[in-house]
């Protein structure tokens, strides 16, 4: 079983690592801004979701559990019990930090690009390089 | 032009193989989960809730929300000011803009208003149980924020955005909302510590359970219920600074062209 369970594991985190990759591809060449914006939120949830699988476990027998106490442990053994088939939690405290200032980041971002719209009536990116050559040769 | 994309494209290929190599580099090709999480994990578990243990736990069952809110509090009580600081930086983009009452709309039909009217209150619901239960079970402010932010948007969608403006949900009443909480999660973060220096005991800034060397807590249980003390407090104030503060973005980024035409003169005469 837990053969199984690290193939999918690999097969999952490669795919991930190559969402990465067509991400970027996607921030590099698109000219439009709205599409920038799309490929950098993909980007983002890839590596959240590469930095979660760090904190993941797999057990002799059974699946891991989620790092939430199912109810209140009534002994010490059963918070072991807890410790021993618990993923880790840390993670995804981190990655849910990570993802709220992404998402600060994403807001600020498509209101300059709602700025950007209302100057130059497109979101092509090309369109104030052009103008900006055009203002640097008068 | 096609030059460019080449290059970038195989240098994109050569940092997928690269990153994938190094992280199978460990095992042959298959990369392996391990059978035991990290000593830090196992503390954040093991002292969570843990009544046996009064210096180092936080009474709260779910562990992500205790580190979120008690053991690492000061990055998300930063965080959160990063958020605010989002909602200021969109303030600032679209000043000039102005709300204008009884525009035409028109929304979308019938058959989607009816069913949406049943849908609006249940997952606002939802979102407040996210934000009570946020120490228990999987959930926490800023995700019941984000779920209940869902009912602005679909109301603007449709309805229409006068449909808000009939709910008394001014930007002006959100930004107040969004302050006010905002500055709730400050003031808890710092009353143990007030209170103890009028007190004349110990304590820290952020603290929630009795610590070493300071013997002053929240309230860790509520009838019958753990309630984490502080993480309870701040997961509900979170829920109001986060549904404030993306409905405010919702409403500017679907104003009128009425509405924000001052916005064209005003960046004209700063420029």
């Amino acid at each position: 079983m837990s053969e199984i369970l690290q193939a999918i594991f690999t097969i999952v985190v490669t795919i991930f690592i190559t969402n990465m990759g067509i991400a970027l591809y996607g921030v590099f060449s698109r000219p439009s801004l709205i599409k920038k914006t799309i490929s950098l939120v993909l980007f983002t949830d890839s590596i959240n979701i590469i930095a979660i699988s760090i904190g993941f476990r797999i057990l002799e027998e059974g699946y891991p559990k989620p790092p939430i106490l199912p109810k209140i442990p009534e002994t010490p053994a059963e918070l072991e019990y807890f410790v021993q088939v618990s993923v880790d939690p840390l993670l995804q405290a981190l990655v849910l930090t990570a993802i709220v200032i992404g998402f600060a980041i994403n807001m600020f971002i498509i209101g300059l690009v709602k700025i950007y719209y209302r100057h130059y009536g497109t979101t092509d990116i090309r369109v104030s390089l052009e103008e900006g050559k055009h203002e640097k040769n008068n | 032009m096609k030059k460019k994309d080449l290059v970038i494209a195989v240098s994109l290929a050569i940092m997928v193989i690269a990153i994938s190599s190094a992280l199978y580099a460990g095992g042959i090709i298959i990369i392996t989960p391990p059978y035991k999480v990290r000593d830090l994990a196992k503390n954040f578990l093991r002292y969570s809730y843990n009544p046996w243990n009064g210096k180092l736990t936080s009474y709260a069952l779910n562990v992500v929300s205790a580190i979120i809110w008690d053991y690492r509090g000061l990055d998300t009580v930063l965080e959160t000011a990063v958020l605010y600081s989002a909602v200021i930086g969109i303030t600032v983009l679209f000043r000039g803009i102005v709300e204008i009452r009884g525009l035409k709309h028109r929304g979308l039909s019938l058959l989607v208003k009816m069913p949406s009217r049943i849908v609006i209150p249940l997952i606002i619901a939802v979102g407040i149980s996210l934000a009570v239960h946020g120490h228990l079970t999987p959930g926490g402010g800023f995700q019941a924020g984000a779920v209940a932010t869902v009912t602005p948007a679909l109301i603007i969608t449709i309805f229409s955005i006068e449909a808000l403006y009939v709910l008394k949900l001014r930007i002006q009443k959100l930004f107040l909302m969004r302050t006010i909480a905002f500055i709730g999660i400050l003031m808890i973060s710092i009353s143990l510590f007030l209170y103890s220096l009028m007190s004349l005991t110990n304590a820290y800034v952020l603290q929630n359970m009795i610590r070493e060397h300071s013997n002053i807590s929240m309230p860790h249980w509520f009838i019958d219920v753990p309630l984490a003390g502080s993480v309870f407090l701040y997961n509900i104030l979170e829920f109001f600074t986060v549904f404030a503060g993306l409905t405010y973005v919702f409403i500017v980024y679907s104003m009128r062209r009425k509405e924000v035409e001052n916005m064209w003169e005003e960046v004209e005469t700063y420029e």
